[in-house]
């Protein structure tokens, strides 16, 4: 199908002194406006550097107003989307059953070493008279918007202060951490997740006890920083978050290493599912510090965890 | 594919004014659409930037610059990055570039539209990165940049489409008594 749309400009109708003037008047005015709010915006730009926490007040309200109209505008998105993914999963039947057997069979076997491992770790705790970050509070919390595009990694969620959600709260699902509140309004909450450039986790490595961060990069596979050289990592190393600077409780499963080149950088992937949010639990454990900026020294040197 | 509605003249004056907004808002609200496709995030195309063209063009009393800004300043807002104003900054110098050339541009058919619209596109993604780059002091990845805009050229028949029927609503109430 040929698509010609063919535009013909409506031509002015009147030779008037008042239209002749009119028209470059109009032009002006165009442009200093132009002129002028590009200024402002140049202005923002780096006012919003200077102090950062400036705008957060507006940006909170800007929140709670989209927000209503998101939440019902994602509800058949939401159907559709897991409509799309019953379709394509009716496909996969028979490899899924087969996996999950398997995988059934591997479960029943820990099960058993599970229950015997907490009870030796309730009678150590008990023995050494340890004191448990015990989660506080949760809200399951809907996620409504995905606003941050390529450049920032964020969600909001449908869940605001009237519900008690505030700044530093983590955000896990059932798989592991998605992040942290950074923002909080009435009705609704952004959550910076860990693959954001901004974004810092403190964690040690499952196998080895080693301690490193994982460092967002605005891509999906986030860096694995401050390792020591000659540290034993390998594909495949839970990561766990370590609890040191307070900013997480330790033990969340945070993310498994995904490559491991030598002298170069390690690279991991998120546990939780990052590019299918729906539902996230936004977790009270008491330990709600503000976020830190990237360059804080919080993140560079692993503190003692603060206990309650 | 023009649309010639029947409609009562009180409807098509409501219509000429709201339309416009909802087309505008929708975008905006398409652009933080959670959809749940494996890497989405890296090939969002910028859905506003068709909006801001078309009324640039054809429409400039409809889109002021104020509009853009508002626009663009909404879309920083809602992104939650610290770097305010860089949408802002990007819609506002577009609307002006393509405002200039709207004398010319008005009269071409589609296709130079779509060619100019996909030219237009990169250099504002391009903007946008630079900036966002510069403001957060890392060179952040191009390639996202890229693939959204190729996506954002790929949709624009659909979008033009759009706008267009709007247009000939509101043509229409203002030419109706």
């Amino acid at each position: 199908m040929a698509l010609n749309y063919h535009h013909s400009r409506r031509k002015s109708n009147s030779d008037s002194a008042a239209s002749w003037l009119y028209e470059p008047i109009v032009h002006l005015a165009e442009r200093v406006s132009s002129a002028f709010l590009i200024f402002i915006s140049i202005v923002l730009m780096v006012v919003s550097q200077i102090h950062p926490n400036l705008l957060s007040e507006t940006r909170t309200v800007a929140y709670d107003l989209v927000s209503p109209i998101m939440a019902t505008v994602v509800k058949p998105v939401y159907a559709v989307s897991n409509w799309v993914d019953h379709v394509t999963g009716i496909s996969n039947l028979v490899s899924v059953n087969a996996k999950l057997t398997e995988e059934n069979a591997k479960l029943y076997k820990w099960y058993e070493k599970a229950l015997q491992l907490e009870a030796e770790n309730r009678s150590l705790r008990d023995l050494v008279n340890m004191v448990d970050m015990e989660r506080k509070s949760y809200v399951t919390a809907r996620v409504i918007a995905d606003p941050g595009g390529p450049f920032v990694h964020s969600v909001i969620v449908w869940a605001g202060t009237r519900n008690g959600v505030k700044e530093g709260q983590s955000v896990v699902t059932g798989k592991g951490l998605v992040g942290r509140i950074s923002e909080t309004g009435h009705k609704a909450a952004r959550v910076l997740l860990l693959t954001d450039l901004n974004s810092r986790v403190p964690v040690v490595i499952e196998r080895s006890r080693q301690r490193a961060m994982v460092a967002g990069d605005n891509t999906d596979k986030p860096k694995l920083i401050y390792l020591p050289d000659g540290a034993s990592v390998e594909k495949g190393d839970r990561l766990v978050t370590s609890g040191h600077g307070g900013l997480y409780i330790p033990g969340i499963p945070v993310a498994v290493v995904e490559d491991v080149f030598p002298g170069k950088t390690i690279t991991v992937r998120p546990l939780a599912d990052l590019d299918k949010l729906e539902y996230v639990q936004v977790i009270d454990f008491g330990m709600n510090m503000p976020l830190a900026e990237k360059d804080d020294p919080v993140y560079s040197i692993p503190t003692s965890t603060p206990n309650k | 594919m023009t649309i010639e509605p029947q409609i009562p003249a009180k409807w098509l004056t409501i219509a000429s004014y709201v339309l416009p907004a909802i087309v505008l808002i929708g975008s905006v609200l398409l652009s933080i659409m959670p959809v749940h496709v494996i890497g989405y995030k890296n090939i969002l195309p910028p859905f506003v930037y068709a909006v801001v063209y078309y009324w640039s063009v054809f429409r400039q009393r409809t889109y002021p610059a104020s509009l853009a800004f508002l626009t663009g300043l909404s879309i920083d807002l809602l992104i939650g990055s610290a770097a305010v104003g860089v949408n802002a900054f990007v819609l506002v110098a577009m609307r002006w570039l393509l405002v200039a050339q709207s004398r010319f541009l008005s009269g071409q058919q589609f296709i130079a539209h779509w060619l100019v619209y996909t030219i237009v596109t990169l250099l504002g993604q391009i903007a946008v990165w630079m900036l966002y780059s510069l403001l957060m002091r890392d060179v952040l990845p191009l390639v996202p940049v890229v693939i959204g805009s190729f996506f954002a050229t790929a949709l624009f028949p659909l979008f033009y489409g759009v706008l267009h029927n709007v247009h000939r609503v509101i043509e229409m109430a203002r030419e109706t008594p």
